[in-house]
């Protein structure tokens, strides 16, 4: 299938007073058209930078896409000016937030907020955009939508807020979807009502979807394909059963220990990774996850190991795969 | 990114003194302060404001006695003369030194805005922090009481008491903090009422937290910060209070003077133009205004947690 | 909405209250009377003086009955003469002094919100650098200091345009720009926080996500967030306005109000003092009501939440 989108090697710095952080330090994933892709990591990981830098919403200076390319059906984005890029937002790629409560202007009616975008890109006259945008609303569940395009974002309740954010993001039926961390702001029935409708739109709609998260169920729930993202670079890649049955980095391995599961036995302790991520200004020269991995050798501190396939598509970035270490992957196997 | 060729079995040895690495990886920890400190020293124009008041408060004391002038003493062989060597300043229409007498002015306009700045916080945080400390209705009732003051034209009173005390240092301090302790009320209030909040956060979380930590980094600094803010802040205020005051005929009585008198007299001698009298008070007032105000956004921009990178 | 609006007008009723009340009282704590008949008195003056102060009726009847001849919209007499009242110095100077107010209002609020704007939108670049100087720079020197300037450069040494009094419109824009220093300098630092505090939200994210042109989000998204701030202190502002009027109306001749009062303070025209601070005092406690209704209609989120502060 054809890719929509495809981030290769892309880095991105800030600048700051005390130097340059590498947020993004060269990762690469695609997104075919129609499918889910979740990225998944802990705070400070990258990958909010990365689906925000997809639509170029981070302000220059201080971000400075240092080098790489993200393609767009097949045209760079890093290359297009700023009012191409504003053709593109909202149109080709809809984007939603992750808090409902502030992600929606507090001055100005829910309605007018979705025609916006209608007007800009689809040339609607108001009116019909009015009628587009109640259409709308309906679509993702809001009740009432006629009365409720006429009111302000702080008489809805976060879960409408964030049907309304949805609403705004698929207004002109966008071929790619972005939702950064969708759900972590609302209560867990509101979460699974959001996960629903996202999936419901997507069946309807055939958009490709890109959920940034760190709920692993999230990415259960709604994804085809995971990337798992480490201190700015990708740990691993694959399909939702290859990461969740076979890990092979050590890091996804802790991410999926560290959940509670149901079935898990009473007393079984959860395992939580132990330590914080590396200070992106200073990166460490090799693993980044050495310091925290209960399976590091002499390699890894000094040699940084590259993505290998595993096969099936199924990438990670270990020197446990290298063959001079195949006695410590025994320990790692089981 | 290393040649494959290098990588020796040898290297695939098991390490376990990898996790030490975690713990101690990260740039170094700044305490809040020294955080707050550093990045007020890296706002120039705030440093620039510091350095004045420092030099203010230093000619404010030295100065009076180095030209050799005192402020009171009238020659009138030597009136309205422009500034020279004799006068660095020169003198005023009643032949006194203007140098002895800005630098007196300084203490009493000095005296006034850091008086009227310590009241107010002394009020506000008794006002305030019993308002946000009781709670309920008494903080109700308080707070209301706050607001209708808060209501009443505040220069309109001060003019009306100065008039009513007579003029004099002591009158225009009681005039200016009679509601100028109101919005550092209002802020000690809130910041009390956000710190009883936390208690009760960490009275729930206390099972493993350090109720040091948590002060050290939660409540000092968000309580201390905005309030050192106003205080600074409220010094031009009354600076300017006063000297607004002094122009209107109710400032500090004759041979006393302040920046503000010294304007007000001047106002005769612009006349036969003798613009210097009024331009050498003006430009201190304006100078100290300037010092306070910067420093005051300077503080406030490197307390801001927000600004924190 | 009417719920609220009527308790805004309460408290406003309420504070009024308690100046008159302040205010009275102030007068008869000054030592010695200041209402008592003296040799130097035009004639008819006293009379007018126990006419409407009722000096011969106990406190608390002369209470009531100033309470109520101020209901009557009656400010009272002078010490000048017998036949001006306070109502006199309202209706001949309150239009000059409204004019002069309202154009500096004018010019404050719209040089201060383009100020401000521009240097949150160049945010850490060479216009923001600019105005913010302008800024400081015009809450450093005292206004006195600046129509000074004006005068002395502008109108004398250039001239311009005329150096003093009231006629032509060349005559108001002097005056007009003192008094606008102040309150542009304010405004264009509030302003400039409020933009770059409604840049960072989410909010303005969403817009640009949905391919909004900057100048889009820009006007219709951050502009009408930002302002809010602005129009609560507006209050504040018109309070600054005021007391600054008594100063350049003092300083540029004209017959304004502010001039009327100032003059009243120099010859210690007690009855003058009083009739103007109530009055001033009524305008301004109505404007702040005005502004706390105003906001209801551009904040949305106000009208369920009657009136949170």
């Amino acid at each position: 299938m054809e890719n929509i989108l495809e981030v290769r090697d892309l880095h991105i710095s800030f600048h700051t007073y005390a130097g340059e952080v590498k947020a993004v330090r060269g990762i690469n994933f695609e997104v075919k058209k129609g499918e889910t892709v979740g990225i998944v990591g802990e705070s400070g990981c990258g990958k909010s930078v990365t689906a925000q830098s997809i639509m170029k919403l981070l302000p220059q200076p201080p971000t400075q896409y240092k080098q790489g390319s993200i393609l767009f059906s097949g045209q760079d984005l890093l290359k297009k000016s700023e009012k191409e890029m504003q053709k593109i937002r909202g149109n080709d790629i809809g984007m939603i937030f992750q808090d409902p409560m502030t992600s929606l202007n507090p001055t100005m009616k829910t309605g007018r907020q979705i025609t916006e975008s209608l007007i800009k890109h689809q040339g609607m006259s108001a009116g019909e955009a009015h009628k587009q945008a109640i259409e709308l609303l309906k679509m993702v569940g809001i009740p009432q939508p006629d009365k409720r395009a006429n009111q302000y974002p702080h008489e809805f309740s976060g879960g409408m807020r964030q049907r309304a954010m949805i609403a705004i993001a698929l207004a002109c039926r966008p071929k790619l979807l972005i939702a950064d961390e969708p759900t972590t702001a609302l209560d867990v029935t509101i979460q699974a009502q959001i996960l629903e409708l996202m999936k419901e739109l997507q069946a309807k709609t055939g958009t490709s979807i890109i959920i940034i998260t760190h709920d692993l169920g999230v990415v259960a729930d709604m994804c085809d394909r995971v990337v798992v993202m480490y201190a700015g670079e990708v740990a691993e890649t694959g399909t939702v059963d290859q990461i969740f049955y076979q890990p092979q980095h050590p890091y996804t391995k802790g991410l999926l220990k560290s959940v509670p599961r149901l079935d898990m036995r009473r007393n079984e302790p959860l395992a939580p990774i132990i330590g914080t991520p590396p200070d992106l200004l200073h990166p460490p020269v090799g693993c980044p996850f050495f310091a925290r991995c209960e399976y590091a050798m002499e390699v890894c501190r000094s040699h940084k190991p590259e993505l290998e396939e595993m096969g099936g598509n199924h990438q990670a970035a270990c020197w446990l795969h290298h063959p001079l270490a195949s006695n410590r992957k025994e320990g790692f196997a089981q | 990114m290393q040649p494959e060729t290098r990588l020796t079995a040898d290297m695939f040895r098991p390490v376990t003194d990898n996790f030490k690495d975690a713990e101690t990886i990260g740039r170094p920890s700044i305490s809040y302060w020294a955080d707050v400190w550093r990045r007020l020293r890296m706002n120039k124009l705030a440093m620039v404001g510091l350095v004045v008041i420092i030099l203010l408060v230093l000619m404010a004391i030295i100065g009076p006695m180095i030209s050799g002038y005192t402020y009171y003493k009238q020659d009138f062989t030597s009136k309205n003369l422009q500034p020279s060597a004799e006068h660095w300043f020169g003198t005023d229409s009643s032949g006194r030194d203007m140098f002895t007498r800005i630098w007196f002015g300084a203490r009493i306009s000095l005296f006034i805005g850091v008086a009227a700045a310590f009241i107010d916080f002394v009020l506000g945080v008794i006002y305030g922090g019993i308002s946000g400390l009781k709670g309920g209705r008494v903080d109700n009732i308080m707070m209301r009481i706050a607001e209708v003051l808060y209501g009443i034209p505040y220069l309109l009173m001060v003019i009306l008491l100065m008039v009513v005390m007579g003029p004099g240092l002591l009158t225009i301090i009681i005039a200016m903090t009679i509601t100028g302790w109101i919005p550092m009320a209002r802020l000690v209030r809130g910041q009390v009422l956000q710190l009883k909040e936390q208690e009760y956060v960490h009275a729930a979380t206390a099972l493993g937290a350090d109720t040091k930590w948590i002060l050290m980094k939660h409540i000092i600094p968000n309580t201390m910060g905005p309030i050192l803010v106003n205080v600074t802040l409220t010094v031009p205020t009354a600076i300017f209070a006063e000297a607004t005051l002094s122009f209107l005929g109710l400032g500090i009585p004759a041979p006393r003077a302040s920046w503000g008198t010294m304007a007000n007299d001047a106002l005769v001698s612009l006349l036969i133009g003798n613009v210097y009298q009024l331009f050498i008070p003006g430009f201190f007032i304006s100078l100290t205004m300037f010092a306070f105000n910067v420093l005051g956004d300077g503080m406030r921009d490197a307390l801001d947690p927000r600004m924190r990178k | 909405m009417l719920r609220y609006t009527l308790q805004r007008l309460g408290w406003a009723l309420l504070t009024l209250w308690v100046v008159v009340t302040l205010t009275f009282s102030l007068m008869h704590l000054i030592p010695g009377n200041p209402f008592a008949k003296e040799g130097n008195m035009p004639p008819g003056v006293f009379e007018n003086l126990m006419k409407y102060y009722n000096l011969d009726q106990p406190l608390y009847v002369q209470y009531w009955l100033y309470l109520k001849s101020l209901l009557a919209l009656d400010f009272g007499p002078s010490l000048k003469s017998s036949t001006i009242t306070v109502n006199d110095y309202i209706s001949e100077g309150f239009p000059v002094s409204l004019h002069l107010g309202l154009q500096a209002l004018l010019i404050g609020v719209t040089l201060g919100i383009i100020l401000g704007v521009i240097a949150a939108l160049y945010h850490n670049r060479f216009p923001d650098y600019l105005s913010m100087i302008l800024a400081i720079i015009g809450i450093s020197v005292p206004n006195f200091i600046l129509a000074t300037v004006f005068i002395n450069y502008v109108a004398v040494e250039w001239g311009w345009l005329p150096a003093a009094t009231w006629g032509t419109w060349k005559h108001t824009i002097l005056p007009s720009l003192a008094l606008a220093a102040m309150p542009m300098a304010f405004i264009a630092r509030l302003m400039r926080s409020s933009m770059l505090e409604v840049l960072s939200q989410d909010y303005i994210k969403t817009a640009k996500a949905k391919g909004l042109a900057r100048n889009v989000v820009i006007i219709r998204h951050t502009l009408r967030n930002a302002i809010l701030p602005v129009v609560t202190v507006l209050g504040i502002i018109t309070a600054n306005l005021v007391t600054g009027s008594f100063v350049i109306e003092h300083i540029f001749g004209i017959p304004g109000m502010g001039e009327m009062f100032v003059k009243g303070i120099f010859n210690r025209d007690y009855p003058v003092i009083l009739g103007s601070t109530v009055f001033y005092s009524a305008i301004l406690i109505f404007l702040i009501f005005l502004v706390d209704v105003m906001y209801t209609w551009i904040d949305p989120r106000i009208k369920v939440a009657g009136g949170s502060k």
